[in-house]
């Protein structure tokens, strides 16, 4: 019996844990319209509902500085870390020094395991992020659309 | 007809639509009017969705040059957020942008008067639709992430397209 119960306040301990899992990532580099690609660099926390991070683009300048800003979006998994493998759309903006942002991500996470486990993903392990980012940039009247094409990275949830 | 009457035999929705709007060229970043049509096949709880669709923008003729792209594309969908008769939904899959540049050879000085691009690629959707009744009404954003060639994509060159698009639809 007094196994039983250890077991099941583990499973009880990891559902809990389950529900509070934070995922840090950062990425660093991305493909772009131009040899060479584009240094974009981003830091981001995320649950299973949102994602908030900061980023700055060596590529493209607001007046003599490289473009910073930050975002929080929402999340809408259409496989959450409940699975191994994690696949979700975000939308929604911020602000940066070229003026105010959206921001549109499709993205996917994948555990850097030589392995598939027919789990979800295990906390703790590194696992490759891969976005498809779009940044609409509203400078003056304009909307400048900008994207991220395979802007890769690593997350690690915990 | 030979996807479309099988999916209602099966009891799935059928949509036809047709959409305008803008698309955003990858290397000049000029906005361009774009139109065009799609199919989608659908289970009743839109829980899957796959979507056919073609774009193109009007060709553009200045100095001698006429110039054009349109693009095919195969993507797959569900709804991530909202109850039956409106929510945002998903999409990813494969597509191809296709163009071409046209001299005059009446009024340009050239050997070549034609070339042609054809670049395969991912894309991926975000749509937030409205039905009404049978007629569906939709903002969508659309990127293409085309590559050229092996070497081109191991300097970490990619051509991203943006469509900006309105859709209607009508579904059966």
């Amino acid at each position: 019996m007094k196994v039983l119960a250890i077991l099941l306040a583990f499973v009880a301990t990891s559902s809990l844990a389950a529900d509070k899992r934070y995922h840090l990532t950062a990425q660093g580099m991305a493909l772009a319209p131009n040899a060479g690609g584009q240094e974009a660099y981003t830091l981001r926390l995320a649950t299973n509902d949102w994602e908030a991070g900061v980023f700055r683009n060596e590529y493209i300048t607001a007046g003599d500085y490289p473009l910073m800003g930050g975002t929080f979006e929402w999340r809408f998994p259409i496989c959450d870390d409940s699975c191994f493998w994690q696949f979700f759309v975000q939308a929604g903006g911020g602000g940066s020094t070229g003026g105010p942002v959206a921001h549109i991500t499709w993205g996917t996470q994948i555990p850097l395991l030589p392995i598939w486990l027919p789990t979800r993903a295990p906390p703790y392990v590194p696992a490759l992020r891969i976005d498809f980012t779009t940044q609409m940039i509203f400078i003056k009247w304009r909307g400048v659309a900008w994207s991220y094409p395979i802007w890769a990275g690593i997350t690690v949830p915990f | 007809m030979s996807l479309i009457l099988p999916a209602l035999a099966l009891g799935m929705t059928v949509k036809i639509g047709s959409s305008g709007g803008l698309m955003q060229q990858p290397t000049s970043h000029y906005y361009h009017a774009a139109y065009g049509v799609s199919v989608d096949v659908a289970t009743d709880s839109q829980k899957g969705i796959v979507r056919a669709h073609y774009i193109e923008r009007p060709e553009f003729r200045s100095l001698g040059f006429a110039d054009k792209d349109y693009g095919w594309f195969g993507q797959v969908g569900t709804k991530v957020l909202g109850p039956k008769d409106h929510g945002l939904f998903a999409f990813f899959g494969l597509g191809r942008m296709e163009g071409y540049v046209k001299a005059d050879a009446d009024r340009i000085d050239t050997d070549v008067t034609e070339r042609k691009y054809a670049l395969p690629g991912p894309t991926a959707s975000i749509e937030y639709m409205w039905a009404l009744g049978p007629i569906d009404l939709s903002v969508n954003h659309q990127t293409f992430i085309g590559y050229v060639s092996q070497e081109e994509v191991q300097a970490y060159v990619a051509w991203p397209y943006n469509f900006f698009m309105l859709q209607a639809g009508v579904r059966w």
